[in-house]
């Protein structure tokens, strides 16, 4: 099969489809969330309660982008040390916590791979890639080969987006601030890229949130 | 053109496997080493900023001295020119 008939195939095949997930906070949650933030601002015993609810996100979040287990201890430490030294200066924008500490470890992330002048990467779970592609048949493995071919091809700071939002889950205001660019650049890029991948690919999404 | 990489992995990694890396204990030694650390160096700078204070003023003061006298050289000359 060549390039171009399996462009063709793949055209009327792969629909990308919402993560079953219930990572978006409601608005009780994060204005409860609050109260164990003010609590880690008085006293910073308190935020280890924070630091057990939110090391294995963070943790995923850096590992998917270094590939490495000992870095991404090492970075995901550094994330926490720099939160807990800076704690009192974070203040409340009607974003969970997380969205903060995500923003501290894309920073780190950026800073670690600017030092060692490395090649950044994303490091993609198989598993959670399938779960993206609506069917499951057997030339699924084919559609993921060729789905990675394109993402190669998007530009990093697409791929960053990206990835917040279809493995992450955020919504484009978390994204946003995470980033530090704005909301309506956030939908853009995302945009632009699912335009690039519909050349390629029958693309559906349910993009309901955020 | 895209200047990074993509992998794609077939084990995502396990709750159990990250709680491995958890070690609060070990974030809060750092986070005090850390916080001595920028103790020290404030009030070495406190110390820094004090001793150049007291620099500052130890010689606008001998300086002070230096140029009444000075003038009041000056002034008297004066007088002595204008009576002779």
């Amino acid at each position: 099969m060549t390039n171009v008939e399996q462009l063709t195939y793949m055209l009327e095949t792969i629909l990308l489809k919402p993560l079953k997930s219930d990572s978006h906070m409601s608005e009780g949650a994060i204005v409860a969330e609050q109260e164990l933030v003010l609590n880690a601002q008085r006293d910073e015993q308190a935020f280890a309660m924070l630091y057990d609810r939110y090391f294995e996100g963070i943790f995923g979040f850096v590992y998917r982008r270094t590939d490495d287990e000992a870095l991404t201890s090492d970075l995901v430490s550094q994330v926490f040390l720099k939160a807990l030294q800076n704690i009192k200066k974070y203040e409340y924008r009607g974003l969970p916590f997380s969205a903060w500490l995500y923003r501290i470890a894309s920073n780190e992330i950026n800073r670690y791979f600017r030092k060692h002048n490395k090649v950044k990467v994303f490091s993609l779970e198989e598993g959670r890639v399938a779960e993206l592609i609506d069917e499951a048949d057997e030339n699924n493995e084919e559609k993921i080969a060729l789905l990675m071919t394109c993402l190669k091809e998007l530009s990093t700071s697409v791929m960053e987006v990206l990835e917040l939002r279809f493995f992450e889950e955020k919504s484009f205001k978390e994204i946003a601030f995470i980033l530090e660019i704005t909301e309506s650049g956030a939908k853009m890029r995302t945009y632009r890229a699912l335009e690039k991948l519909k050349d390629q690919f029958d693309i559906k999404i349910a993009d309901s949130n955020g | 053109m895209g200047k990074h990489e993509i992998k794609l992995r077939r084990k995502s990694m396990t709750s159990r496997k990250i709680e491995r890396h958890k070690n609060y204990a070990q974030l809060m030694n750092k986070h005090h080493k850390t916080q001595r650390t920028k103790r020290i160096i404030q009030w070495l700078i406190l110390v820094f900023v004090f001793l150049l204070g007291l620099f500052v003023l130890y010689y606008s003061l001998i300086r002070k001295p230096k140029t009444t006298s000075t003038i009041h050289h000056h002034q008297t000359e004066t007088n002595v020119n204008t009576t002779t």
